[in-house]
Formats: C-alpha cells, structure tokens, sequence
C-alpha cells in the first residue's frame, strides 16, 4: 500500500477485497456515472486495514437536480438497491435536503448512508478527496489529515483517563499510526484546533 | 442491598484503562504488522475477519427474512432507522 501524498492517490492494487469493499464499489459504480462523491468517516480506516467491521458506509455527494437525482435513484433501483426511507425517488429527494438517507440490497447489512455536502468540513473532505485505487477500482475518501481530527471530534466527551474502548479514536489512531511519516502536519494541526479536539490528539500521539 | 456486591469504581476505572491499553496496543501491534508483511498477505487476514462478521449477520437476517417474514421488515426498519 503507497500512498503518494502530492498526487492525493493511495495504491491498495493487492488488497484482498472483503465484503465491505466490494458493496462500496458495487454502488460506486452505479453512482460515479451520475455525480461526484467522497467516502468519509469508518470505511476509510476499514479500507486502509483497520480490523474492524462497519454496518453503513457514509457518503457524501454534492447538491445535485430532482432530475439527475430520479434518474441516479431508478438506476440504483434496477440494480437492485432499495431505499430504506422510501420508494418514491421524489420523496427521497426531498428527505435528502433534510438528512441522511439509506440504501441496501436485500438485507440491511451493510448499506449506503448517503448524504448532501452541507457544510464546510464535507466541502472540504469533497474538494480535497484523495484516490484509493483498490484491484484496479478508484474510490475517493476524505483527506487523511481531515478524517483523523474529526474521528478525535466524534469521540464521546467523558474522561479521557476512563475510555474502555472507542471506535472513532481507534480509527483515528489507525491511521495516524500508519501515515504519520506522510500526512501534512501544518494541515492536520489546522483541523485538530478547528475541532478543538488538542488534547486528544495529545493522547493519540502517545 | 443483600446479594448485590458493592460496586469497587477505582477498580472499574482500573479495569477500563487496561482495556483501553490493550486495545491501543493492538492497533500499534497490527499497524507493524502491515508495515512488515505484503499487503496480499495482511488484508487476506483483514478480509477473513470482516467477512466473517458479515456472514453470521447475513445467516441471521437471512434465517428471519425465511421464518418471520413480519418481525424481518420490524427489525429491517429498526436497523435502518426508518
């Protein structure tokens, strides 16, 4: 696995693909011929080794018409993917304006949470979204440096002397571990004080 | 309260740090490992453990959808948040 930090790109050529990468890519492909998008939170330390499973895969996409939105929505239909939230894609367009919607092929693990760039953190996981070429397939994912400090953001707030176990910090320290003689330090200490998350990240240097 | 042992919060607090030392320690432990061995090798393990999990849980939702179809759409709809 190399990671070329100046192209933005990760090379996992010889992953063994496991049943999340091959879901992710499954709907990636239908996705990627209608618009843009960037992986972000849990699956990005999963797909870079993390040995954990996840039961969704969060996406992010920008704003795009009802139109284009019916015609990306029927085309995941005749893959056969549902929406949890509903079967009319116009519904589904409105709900998305609001939150999070689903999608999932016969059972609901694992499935799609699929959402609108609304905010500045997922414009900027969108607009700085590095290449993760997995056996030959391309998947975005948030930038490292972005994952790490909002993962230290979504730890729950009690002490950090009492953590038994918490995903988001283990996904962060993953990753850290893993590409700290690569990451962009200037950046990352940029998005550790935005989340206000400097005393965690204390914790996970250790 | 009889028969309910006292709950001991310094050793609860202890217990907890060492778990979470050890599950620190495991990430340490395997980030070396993917940094010393082919990624052919490492991600066929990372790969047996995930799909391990999503198997016994496709075997569950499977077995439910077949034998109670109305308490699969309950739980489906319960996962989902929906």
């Amino acid at each position: 696995m190399e990671y070329d930090a100046e192209k933005r790109e990760i090379n996992f050529e010889e992953k063994v693909l496991d049943t999340l990468d091959k879901f992710t890519i499954d709907f990636v492909n239908i996705l990627e011929k209608h618009t843009g998008y960037v992986v972000v939170s849990g699956y990005v330390s999963i797909a870079l080794g993390r040995t954990r499973a996840s039961e969704d895969i969060d996406l992010l996409i920008p704003k795009m018409s009802l139109s284009e939105f019916v015609i990306l929505f029927e085309d995941l239909v005749k893959s056969g993917y549902e929406c949890a939230n509903t079967s009319k894609p116009k519904d589904a367009y409105e709900m998305l304006g609001a939150h999070a919607i689903r999608f999932y092929k016969g059972i609901p693990l694992p499935n799609i949470e699929f959402k609108l760039i609304s905010n500045d953190i997922h414009k900027t996981a969108f607009e700085n979204r590095i290449k993760l070429i997995l056996k030959g397939k391309s998947l975005f994912i948030s930038p490292l440096e972005l994952q790490i400090a909002y993962k230290l953001s979504l730890m729950s707030n009690g002490s950090l002397e009492e953590i038994s176990s918490d995903k988001d910090f283990e996904d962060a320290k993953h990753l850290y571990d893993l590409f700290k003689d690569k990451l962009d330090m200037e950046k990352l200490l940029y998005f550790v004080r935005q989340f206000k998350v400097e005393r965690k990240w204390g914790v996970l240097q250790k | 309260m009889g028969g309910i042992a006292k709950m001991n919060f310094e050793e609860l607090k202890k217990e907890k740090q060492r778990n979470f030392a050890e599950r620190i320690w495991f990430i340490k432990y395997w980030v070396n490992y993917i940094k010393t061995h082919p990624a052919a090798e490492w991600s066929k393990e990372q790969a047996a453990f995930i799909d391990s999990q999503f198997k016994s849980a496709e075997n569950f939702w499977r077995n439910l959808e077949k034998n109670d179809k109305v308490k699969f759409e309950k739980l489906k709809r319960l996962r989902l948040g929906v």
